[in-house]
């Protein structure tokens, strides 16, 4: 089996929040890995990850000059900041919570 | 004090024939430097002022607007209470002088939903201090609120027309173009102060004023409009959301220096920091900041025009110096964002701390108990209710915590209420868990159950077309 890593080992992230829709970049500290992180990285892997927080659609889109992906996530954030219950109701934390995700490692 | 007040109507804010109103300035300098002061209200203002002293900056430019804050504002005048920024006379007492002093002009969107309210605090600021002879422009409220009731348009969130909501509708401001402060900086303005100018906008007008910038240049619009992206939250451009020990390292958080923008005619940019001071500014930084509260890069919409982040560049040039370049833009939408506030209902937070083994069990029924109290003594649906037990679970479901050993939790109760009674029951339902509840609670000072509910103003949007929205621009001379 392939060994695993943390994203936060090759990545760094920010996230902020319009409404009640969260958007999490990602940005790989070395643009070597960027084509790796686009591959692993996908939609369907963060909604998979997301699957224990209510959350609707999620879109991603690629920065390459930047070694970035931007993932949208829909309705994430209890109703959004004026009216949220949740504790991270500016959305700020899903940074923290995404370089938490396991991938792959990529090859040496 | 003395007071002079010039009014300009401007019918449709893209057709300025400003010469027919008055003396204008035309300028077209290669290059200024922009200071962020502020990312939000109550930001730092130690780093302000030592911006205004020592950042060599033309322009200081404080974002003092969240959509919230708009909203809060919007009821606090509804109330009878200050309806503008209630930081902006802390800011102004303190950057004013060092600003007059360096010749530095001042943005500030903090004026809201009273903004002649927040001239008038500026006049006062001026006499205490003793300034005399600066020019302040401001923005009055636009015509959305009346476009709203004439023309009844639809909700963008919901899809019902505005007319729905009623009388919980509490606020409806246009978000305002570069346009309106550009004309103010025209006439000479040293400050200029607007109800609701978008973040970015602030800092792209002084470019189209000092560069000569044409309002059909989406390139150059959309440049202005990106570092204005980068810049609208202040220290987050230079340090502050980025340290994360044995990852990213970042020295002096305590004095983080407020990041400047050295902008070219040509939208070239180079993003820094005021000297000798904590923080950084670097390729990491600044790329964290270009995706943050960010969509769609080759489509993020403004009032001005739109900004196409997928061709930008970024790239280290010195310490604490690095490099925009690259950004694309494409022609301004036909419609203007609105933004709508509505009294919806009241929201209520309290806390109980359980510690030791069993402590997750514990901080459970705790909840559960509050939950059934909620629906058979005081007839609140529970679903009404949110239970986190922060510690374990309340941010993420971690999936290696073992629930067992958790030695301390946090159960932090919240939920929405028709009525502030509601709210009461449940936080004194909390409260009293002390006597009634499980075994080994842990209560001090109950600072949030001492604040009582809160209202919540939710927010909402909707377009009208951009040639029916009207704005003024006025002045006022403190002499």
């Amino acid at each position: 089996m392939a060994n695993r890593i943390k994203l936060r080992q090759i990545c760094h992230s920010r996230s902020g929040d319009k409404a009640d829709t969260v958007n999490i970049g990602l940005i790989v500290y070395d643009q070597i890995h960027y084509e790796w992180v686009t591959e692993h990285v996908t939609a369907e892997a963060v909604d998979d990850y997301l699957s224990g927080i209510p959350h609707g659609e999620i879109e991603r889109y690629e920065l390459p000059k930047i070694g970035a992906l931007n993932f949208v996530v829909r309705h994430a954030l209890g109703g959004g900041v004026s009216r949220s219950l949740m504790i991270d109701g500016h959305g700020k934390g899903f940074s923290a919570i995404l370089l938490d995700m396991e991938i792959d490692a990529p090859p040496e | 004090m003395v007071g002079v007040e010039i009014t300009c109507r401007i019918v449709s804010v893209y057709k300025i024939n400003a010469a027919e109103e008055g003396k204008t300035i035309n300028t077209r300098k290669s290059s200024i430097r922009l200071g962020s002061g502020s990312g939000a209200g109550g930001d730092r203002i130690d780093a302000a002022l030592n911006l205004a002293e020592n950042g060599g900056i033309d322009y200081l430019i404080f974002d003092a607007q969240s959509e919230k804050a708009y909203s809060e504002s919007a009821l606090r005048k509804a109330k009878g209470d200050v309806g503008y920024d209630v930081t902006l006379g802390r800011t102004l007492r303190t950057v004013l002088p060092a600003c007059i002093k360096n010749g530095v002009k001042i943005i500030h969107n903090g004026g809201s939903a009273d903004v002649k309210g927040a001239v008038n605090l500026t006049a006062k600021i001026c006499e205490e201090l003793n300034i005399k002879g600066i020019k302040v422009a401001y923005t009055q409220p636009d015509s959305s609120a009346a476009l709203i009731n004439e023309i009844d348009p639809v909700t963008s969130e919901t899809g019902e027309p505005v007319s729905t909501f009623g009388d919980r509708l509490v606020a409806a401001i246009a978000y305002q173009g570069a346009p309106l402060i550009v004309e103010g900086l025209r006439r000479g303005a040293d400050i200029v102060i607007t109800s609701r100018a978008g973040d970015s906008t602030q800092f792209l007008a002084p470019l189209i004023f000092e560069l000569d910038w044409q309002m059909d240049d989406w390139d150059l619009l959309a440049s202005g409009l990106g570092i204005g992206h980068l810049m609208e939250c202040g220290a987050q451009l230079s340090g502050g959301y980025h340290a994360d020990p044995g990852m990213k390292d970042v020295s002096g958080l305590d004095n983080i220096g407020m990041p400047i923008a050295e902008v070219h005619s040509n939208g070239d940019a180079i993003i820094t920091k005021v000297p000798n001071t904590g923080g950084v500014v670097s390729e990491r930084t600044v790329k964290e900041q270009l995706l943050y509260e960010l969509h769609d890069p080759s489509n993020y919409i403004h009032n001005d025009g739109v900004v196409d982040f997928t061709s930008t560049e970024i790239k280290q040039v010195g310490t604490d110096r690095v490099s925009v370049t690259g950004t694309k833009g494409h022609p301004r939408p036909s419609t203007v964002k609105v933004l709508l506030g509505v009294r919806e209902n009241f929201v209520a937070v309290s806390r109980a701390y359980y510690g030791g083994t069993g402590a997750y069990a514990r901080a459970r029924l705790a909840a559960d108990t509050i939950a059934k109290r909620a629906t058979r003594v005081h007839g609140i649906d529970s679903a009404a209710l949110r239970f986190d037990f922060v510690g374990v679970n309340a941010l993420f479901p971690w999936s290696d915590v073992d629930l067992s050993a958790v030695k301390e939790v946090e159960l932090r109760v919240s939920g929405y209420f028709d009525t502030q009674d509601q709210a009461w029951e449940v936080l004194h339902d909390v409260e009293s868990l002390a006597l009634n509840g499980p075994a080994g609670v842990s209560q001090g000072l109950r600072l949030d159950y001492q604040a009582g509910p809160e209202e919540v103003i939710g927010l909402y949007t909707t377009l009208l077309p951009r040639e029916t929205v009207q704005f003024n621009v006025l002045e006022y001379v403190v002499e």
